[in-house]
């Protein structure tokens, strides 16, 4: 199952671009209470949003975003059948890329 | 003079054991007292706790809600719901009613094995009847399935309910008198903070009412980062007060959540939610 | 240091044809190309003063009341604050969030098309009662607004 949900709505002139995204977004600050080790930092370091494959959006991330972190944009424009992709990278290497089409 | 009536109530129903007072005379009693302290309140209003008593929490709720994250737990509740049982049955099979929504129905009384059952437990059942291993209290796939089979029954009003059988009254009982019992090295009951100071603060925190304490249960709490039980937040309670506390699916936590959901019935189930 | 509209959309349709070339899933080590954008080792130790230089690169951040900050004035749990940036200035190109008080006051950078309207929410964490600060660069200018946030409970985790 992919982590990124997308929701997209159609404005008057523009497209509101909604993501919710599960991820720790652990910041490398936090002491496991049990095992008394710290938690090794683990975040999004960038985010894009891409209309029909061209970026729009690139969201450069410290750690400070809450975990399962959440975006919301507004893309001028955007047409019933345009693709909006949702992609991620981490700091341990992992991603994720999602696509939507607008309804 | 309401307080008085309630007062009296209490008092009847729980220093005169041969006379307790009947589960609707408490619920009526207790919804009374609720109404006339928050006249401006609905049943809605109960049910979103805290949120109902602090704009500013609420304005940052509603802002959470827009997009919430307890919607992972859901998504992958219901994988794990719609996935079959290695015998090719499936949890529909024990709960062919889901999709309309059954959560309002739990906790629940069971004749047979005369004890309180959990939507928690009745999961586990469901998976041992299929072969399957039971799945630890709090662990994540219990807890998504119960987020899942929650989420199907928003709205729905919260149904509980407690036969005129001993047993059923019994456990009742049990939850109720230790929900007004005080404890711990603060000498808090339950009731202490959340029925006789309900909408104070005591320091920063709000205190939520009794009435609609369990309609958003599971929840995801800001502080957990992730979707949990009522079960679990007891603990921290019974933590905040410095008091010994039982563990997840125990008898008397869900002897308690017995009591806590026959109360708030008629309110609408509205988990799973966010909390602070 | 500012880039021209054009210089922006060349470098998105450069980067955009590198990402299609890639297949999606999950856990998938990446090229280093993310750490040369933002790396983690330049802006972890950053205090807040050492940031707004670095942003700024020493021009003056002008106050401005074309860019509106919606944030709770007092969050319930500083693990979770939502908040909204807007603005109506012209040509803007970078929104910065910065958490003051915060253990990395850093948060985010937003880099915008001009396919993006100024208008854009996330979810932070905050440590402690802090001023919450958007910087918005636009037309070779970085303006900014703030608010102060109180914090009841500490929300880095832990």
């Amino acid at each position: 199952m992919s982590s990124i949900k997308i929701r997209t709505k159609r404005q008057a002139d523009s497209t509101q671009i909604r993501t919710l995204i599960a991820h720790p977004m652990e910041t490398g600050l936090n002491t496991d209470s049990k095992t008394k080790k710290t938690i090794a930092a683990h975040f999004i370091q960038q985010l894009t949003v891409r209309h029909n494959d061209i970026i729009i959006v690139t969201t450069d991330l410290a750690s400070g975003i809450s975990r399962n972190p959440y975006f919301s944009f507004e893309m001028k424009g955007g047409e019933p059948g345009d693709k909006i992709t949702i992609q991620w990278t981490d700091n341990q290497g992992n991603s994720d890329s999602q696509d939507t089409l607008i309804q | 003079m309401k307080q008085l009536r309630y007062g009296l109530l209490f008092l009847s129903s729980l220093m005169i054991a041969p006379i307790a007072s009947a589960p609707l005379d408490d619920l009526n009693a207790l919804q009374q007292h609720f109404f006339t302290q928050f006249p401006t309140l609905s049943r809605q209003d109960f049910a979103n706790g805290v949120y109902a008593l602090d704009s500013d929490a609420k304005q940052s709720w509603l802002a959470i809600e827009q997009f919430p994250p307890y919607e992972i737990a859901i998504d992958l509740g219901k994988q794990l719901f719609t996935h079959p049982f290695s015998n090719g049955l499936h949890y529909g099979d024990c709960f062919p009613d889901y999709q309309q929504g059954i959560s309002q129905h739990y906790p629940y009384w069971d004749l047979k094995t005369q004890t309180v059952i959990t939507l928690s437990q009745a999961i586990n059942r469901c998976r041992q009847q299929n072969q399957a291993p039971p799945l630890p209290p709090t662990s994540r796939a219990l807890i998504n399935l119960t987020a899942y089979l929650t989420f199907l029954s928003r709205d729905k009003p919260i149904a509980i309910t407690v036969p005129p059988e001993p047993g059923a009254r019994a456990a009742y009982q049990h939850g109720k008198k230790y929900y007004h019992q005080r404890r711990g090295q603060l000498n808090f009951s339950c009731a202490s903070c959340h029925v006789q100071n309900a909408g104070k603060r005591l320091r920063t925190e709000t205190l939520s009412p009794l009435l609609g304490q369990t309609s958003n249960w599971p929840t995801y709490r800001l502080k957990w980062g992730r979707v949990g039980t009522l079960h679990q937040r007891f603990i921290g309670c019974h933590q905040q007060i410095k008091a010994q506390a039982a563990a997840p699916q125990s008898e008397i936590f869900r002897n308690l959540e017995y009591y806590m959901s026959y109360i708030s019935n008629g309110l609408p189930v509205n988990g799973p939610s966010i909390r602070k | 240091m500012t880039q021209t509209r054009r210089q922006f959309i060349k470098k998105s349709l450069s980067l955009g044809g590198a990402f299609l070339g890639s297949s999606l899933g999950v856990l998938k080590p990446l090229l280093a190309q993310t750490e040369t954008r933002w790396p983690i080792s330049k802006f972890a130790h950053l205090t807040y003063q050492t940031a707004l230089k670095r942003i700024t690169g020493g021009q003056p951040l002008i106050p401005s009341k074309d860019i509106t900050l919606t944030i709770p004035r007092i969050a319930e749990n500083g693990a979770l604050v939502p908040f909204t940036v807007s603005s109506t200035l012209d040509m803007a190109e970078s929104v910065f969030i910065l958490v003051k008080n915060n253990p990395v006051p850093l948060i985010a950078r937003f880099t915008l098309s001009p396919q993006i309207n100024s208008q854009l929410s996330a979810r932070l964490k905050m440590a402690e009662t802090s001023d919450v600060v958007s910087i918005v660069l636009a037309n070779g200018h970085y303006y900014y607004t703030d608010k102060t946030v109180k914090v009841t409970l500490g929300g880095c985790g832990g």
